[in-house]
């Protein structure tokens, strides 16, 4: 006490710089925080080490050349094939025709509500399209095999109850809302003196919608595009329940196809012999789904941080 | 001035087209959830009742239910919940309130960004080959869990962070400024502001958790499952039979027990061992026996001693496993055991109390697999148990998003900065 | 709420998991063929209704899956849909897995088609290796390439999944050799595919359990088949696919047994392996009718109880796939 009266202004310093020393104690927490951060790059380091582990006896066996130019997948047959191809060709075929669904519905309804819906509207609306995307896979595929297939096959005569059609369009209902909520969310970031802007030169709502924030908010469109192209190719209920198990190299959409997914399905349902070179055909196709959605992610990233330097 | 009256008439035009497009494709969108629903309801409103909530599945469609895919999805997320919720908002908080603006934290923001995105079977592979056969945690209720908890952690990370960035950076400054160290800050300002935000995504990321199928089929959840993992501290059932795991002697040889026996597991010493049998109606009392052992024994004399307890019958198998079996109409245990003899021949002991977290090691069915399991059965009356299976899925899945836009909205009004 | 912070929450983390309590729980574990599993499933659902307490697990990893997990000692049980093979034999003797083989019923295979086909109602068994050897693939596509008379279309082939026991039966019985098969078919593990994908196309042709047909009946047509061996006809005519020409030994070569093999050291040392097995044998005449296979005669399900009793292991079938195998072969095979 009288040490601080008689040199007030120091006591106080000595008693903050205490508190300002980090105690073990905190010191402690942050490690443990930061332990939680590095966790999701154990997870990463996890994947990526059970893809290669298991995908690289797979590929002392069955050469790259062969993975990526047979034209056949039969490795569960006596007269082997591993020609990856009709796997990724039923993934991109269902991919694009998910696309063609939810492209222009998620893109129109994103610019709707930016620029045209009234603010109580959108906020009532975003939440309710949101919930498309909660309804869980198995259900989409229930809703594919059940109401939707047999609803075109109607409309197209001899049209196979499972066919790759029927599951493209569902998966595109479930990631419309992928675009629009992520679109729309970019549109709105284009600053309203660039539409004020364009509305002082007389233009329309439209013409300002399509000339001006569409490609103000691009990248950031197209960050929302490549997230949905990724969810689509990284599918897998739908296209399992829906889309047939036949590995076939077909852009046709009313045949049945096996996607990359469906195929790891289709596996793990029948057996898992550990060690077995069927065993380890998953993985490998594992890994071409783990790369070709990485690639889509990472563009995902990169547009969205270039987004977010414009504005 | 014509002309401009024209064009702006005609953009008025477009403008109105415009908008009847965009009302027309939301309400397709939503006439799609509404069919999904109407699907669901149509095919399996009439199965949705009590019985179906509590029978075990059955290959009769008609009283099949899904209650060990209902206790199963809830254990299945209670070790979610309790792993991926601290740890992601751990991490939230790490990277909002401690990272310094280098490339290791970039490295950590692009690797979310990315994990967010991984297909959720991707996940699955990496729980096979690293939980399943790496970690040996088995096709278990654990491995599910876990597996479950890294998929959704990178939305509760996104969720946590998110929350604490709409906090106005002078509720940190007038923390800091009355010298509150940044844990302080974290703890008594920031977490209790965000949890709105936080509770938020953490009920929207169990509700995608919930509904996943992909990654539990390819760790090797799908099969039939009637019975329910163990309850903690609950009695373990006592037996009818026993069998001793470990071969004890041929049976022809009435030789010494092999002085070989129980080493490395536990030998077996001279001491006693507690015989209880009880009527399995579990009416009676129990009658206690108490038999006595010593090493130079032999195995018939081994059964013989079991054999000559009231109630239990003991014989030796052809490959010379000691076998008790009690009286039918009764049930035995035993106990007190200084012999040493359940451990050095792997007798089940019965009764005793469950562990408290055995039922995570529990083979388990969840909700959106009993659900893949009935939709993959060709006879056509159980695609109207898939269809209850998928309300009861929708009203968790709906029902959890509705909370959590409650949740949202309510936060909202109720802080202002 | 203020106390609610990540320290708190990772230590109920702990609590939650964080003991090893890997406790061993009395499960009986059955795997394998997905044609047997209707009768272990019902047998499982029966044995738990009628025991309360017991737990029975059926997975369906095909026949080829089962065995792989039984001979590594992890199932009890492993259902099958032909006798085991030589290599899985070696495997077994390796592992020091001794098993019980115990036939429990007889299913027939069936080639289906379209309700609306009118042109293949029966079939021999060469037009059927025709098309599906795997010579085929890519070139026999089409109805009239087996028989000019049929109609220009393409054929929709549906196929079991090739893990499956029905998939390496059908190929060793029509194709001559197991696992060769054309590829270009929707081969699934999962029946309901073929019966939806027959069902939903008027040129399709597929082939299942026959308790897949007997349950589809009303939607699908079954093909009758003639046995052509050497030039000449060994059924003496197109056969039906029913249950009296199964038990009779007329329907070949797509009739077969079916079994389960059992871990004899699971039948020793877990009672709950041996009361589910009893149960299944006492029970499995009424069951397997239940679940519309073809159970055995009595005669024989005494002489398969008596080798359960015994515990007897090994094979009666040496190692191969019995293809056009009647009842009285198992029998006179079986009293040896």
């Amino acid at each position: 006490m009288t040490q601080i009266a008689a040199n007030p202004a120091r006591g106080a310093r000595d008693a903050i710089s205490h508190a300002a020393r980090r105690k073990p104690s905190a010191v402690l927490m942050e490690f443990g925080l930061l332990l939680a951060a590095v966790l999701s790059i154990l997870i990463t380091a996890g994947i990526v080490y059970v893809l290669f582990s298991e995908a690289v006896p797979f590929f002392r066996v069955v050469s790259l050349w062969e993975f990526f130019t047979d034209s056949q997948w039969t490795p569960l047959f006596d007269d082997k094939h591993f020609g990856i191809l009709p796997l990724v060709c039923g993934t991109m075929t269902t991919t694009g025709i998910a696309l063609i669904v939810a492209l222009p519905l998620g893109t129109i309804i994103a610019i709707w509500l930016s620029d045209f819906a009234r603010p109580g509207l959108r906020e009532t609306v975003k939440p309710i399209l949101e919930l498309l995307s909660a309804v869980p896979t198995v259900v989409f595929g229930y809703f594919a095999i059940q109401f939707v297939s047999p609803a075109l096959g109607r409309v197209i005569p001899d049209l196979p109850l499972f066919n790759v059609l029927a599951a493209g369009v569902v998966m595109g209902i479930m990631i419309v809302p992928y675009i629009s909520s992520l679109s729309e969310d970019a549109m709105r970031a284009v600053p309203m003196l660039l539409r004020e802007g364009s509305y002082g030169m007389g233009a329309n709502r439209f013409t300002t919608a399509i000339r001006v924030v569409f490609p103000a908010s691009l990248s950031g469109v197209g960050a929302a595009y490549t997230l949905a192209i990724s969810r689509a190719v990284g599918e897998t209920m739908i296209v399992a329940i829906a889309a047939g198990m036949q590995p076939t190299l077909t852009i046709d959409p009313t045949s049945q196809a096996q996607t990359v997914t469906a195929y790891i399905v289709q596996v793990s349902m029948g057996d898992l012999p550990h060690g077995s070179l069927e065993y380890q055909t998953i993985f490998a196709a594992g890994l071409t789904l783990f790369v070709m959605t990485l690639g889509f992610n990472l563009l995902s990233v990169a547009l969205r941080r270039r987004f977010r330097q414009v504005y | 001035m014509r002309p401009i009256d024209h064009t702006i008439r005609r953009g008025i035009l477009v403008d109105r087209a415009f908008s009847i497009i965009g009302w027309a494709s939301l309400i397709f969108c939503l006439s799609m959830l509404g069919l999904l629903l109407y699907s669901l309801l149509s095919d399996g409103a009439s199965r949705l009742s009590w019985d179906f909530l509590t029978s075990f599945p059955s290959r009769r469609a008609a009283a099949a239910g899904a209650k060990s895919a209902l206790v199963g999805s809830l254990l299945v997320m209670l070790i979610t919940a309790c792993t991926a919720i601290p740890l992601g908002i751990a991490a939230g908080v790490y990277l909002e309130e401690y990272a310094r603006k280098n490339w290791f934290t970039s490295l950590i923001e692009v690797n979310i960004a990315n994990l967010a995105a991984v297909p959720s079977i991707i996940y699955g592979l990496m729980a096979l080959g690293l939980l399943v056969y790496q970690f040996h945690l088995g096709q278990s209720i654990l491995t599910g869990g876990i597996t479950l908890a890294f998929l959704i952690l990178p939305i509760v990370i996104v969720a946590t962070r998110e929350a604490l960035r709409a906090i106005p950076q002078h509720m940190r400054e007038a923390a800091f400024a009355l010298g509150a160290s940044r844990w302080q800050v974290v703890r008594d300002h920031l977490l209790p502001y965000s949890t709105g935000g936080i509770a938020t995504g953490v009920i929207i990321a169990l509700s995608r958790a919930v509904g996943e199928t992909a990654p539990l089929v390819t760790i090797g959840a799908i099969s039939y499952i009637a019975f329910l993992p163990p309850v903690p501290f609950s009695e373990r059932p006592w037996l009818p039979a026993t069998n001793a795991q470990r071969a004890v002697a041929r049976a022809a040889q009435a030789d010494p027990l092999p002085a070989g026996l129980g080493t490395g597991v536990s030998p077996l010493r001279a001491g006693t061992i507690e015989v209880r049998v009880r009527p399995s109606d579990g009416g009676g009392a129990a009658v206690s026996t108490t038999l006595a052992f010593d090493p130079s024994m032999s195995i018939e004399d081994l059964r013989a001693a079991f054999d000559s307890v009231p109630g239990l019958a003991a014989s030796l198998t052809p490959s010379g496993y000691l076998a008790l079996a009690a009286d039918s109409g009764s049930e035995f245990r035993l106990a007190g055991d200084t012999a040493g003899l359940t451990r050095a021949l792997g007798l089940n002991e019965g009764g005793g109390l469950h562990g408290p977290v055995e039922w995570a090691w529990s083979p388990f069915t969840v909700l959106p697999i009993q659900m893949f399991n009935w939709l993959s059965t060709p006879d056509e009356a159980f695609a109207k148990n898939a269809a209850a299976a998928g309300l009861l899925l929708m009203a968790v899945t709906l029902g959890m998003n509705g909370a959590a836009i409650f949740v949202r909205a309510r936060m909202r009004r109720r802080i202002k900065w | 709420m203020k106390q609610l912070s990540p320290a708190s929450f990772a230590l109920l983390g702990t609590l939650c998991f964080g003991s090893t309590a890997s406790a061993q729980q009395s499960v009986v574990k059955v795997d394998g063929s997905s044609t047997v599993a209707p009768i272990s499933g019902a047998m499982a659902e029966e044995f738990q209704n009628a025991n309360k307490g017991m737990k029975v697990t059926v997975g369906t990893s095909g026949t080829g899956g089962g065995f792989k997990k039984f001979v590594r000692g992890e199932i009890d049980i492993s259902d099958a849909s032909r006798p085991i093979t030589k290599a899985e034999m070696e495997e077994c003797t390796k592992g020091g897995i001794g098993y019980i083989e115990l036939p429990v019923a007889f299913d027939a295979l069936t080639v289906v088609i379209n309700k609306q086909n009118t042109w293949a109602a029966s079939m021999t068994t060469e037009e059927l290796k025709k098309l599906w050897e795997p010579a085929a693939q890519g070139k026999i596509t089409r109805w009239n390439q087996i028989r000019p008379e049929w109609p220009d279309a393409e054929i929709k082939l549906f196929g079991a999944g090739t893990d499956s026991g029905t998939f390496e039966y059908f190929t060793e019985a029509v194709v001559g050799k197991a696992k060769s098969s054309r590829g270009d078919y929707t081969a699934s593990e999962d029946d309901n595919t073929l019966v939806k994908g027959v069902e939903g196309s008027k040129y399709a042709l597929g082939y299942f359990g026959m308790a897949y047909y007997e349950a589809h009946k009303s939607k699908l047509q079954a093909v009758k088949v003639d046995w052509i061996k050497d030039g000449k006809s060994q059924t003496g005519g197109a056969i039906e696919p029913s249950a009296a020409n199964v038990t009779g030994a007329k329907y070949n070569p797509l009739s077969r047994p079916l079994f389960i093999y059992v871990n004899r050291r699971s039948a020793e040392t877990k009672p709950e392996v041996k009361a589910f097995v009893d149960f299944y044998l006492k029970n499995a005449k009424t069951l397997v009718s239940e679940v519309k296979y073809v159970p055995l005669p009595d005669a024989t399900y005494e002489v398969v109880s008596s080798r359960w009793a015994k515990l007897q292991t090994g094979t009666v079938f040496g190692g191969s796939h019995a293809v056009g195998i009647s009842l009285a072969d198992v029998l006179t095979k079986e009293s040896k």
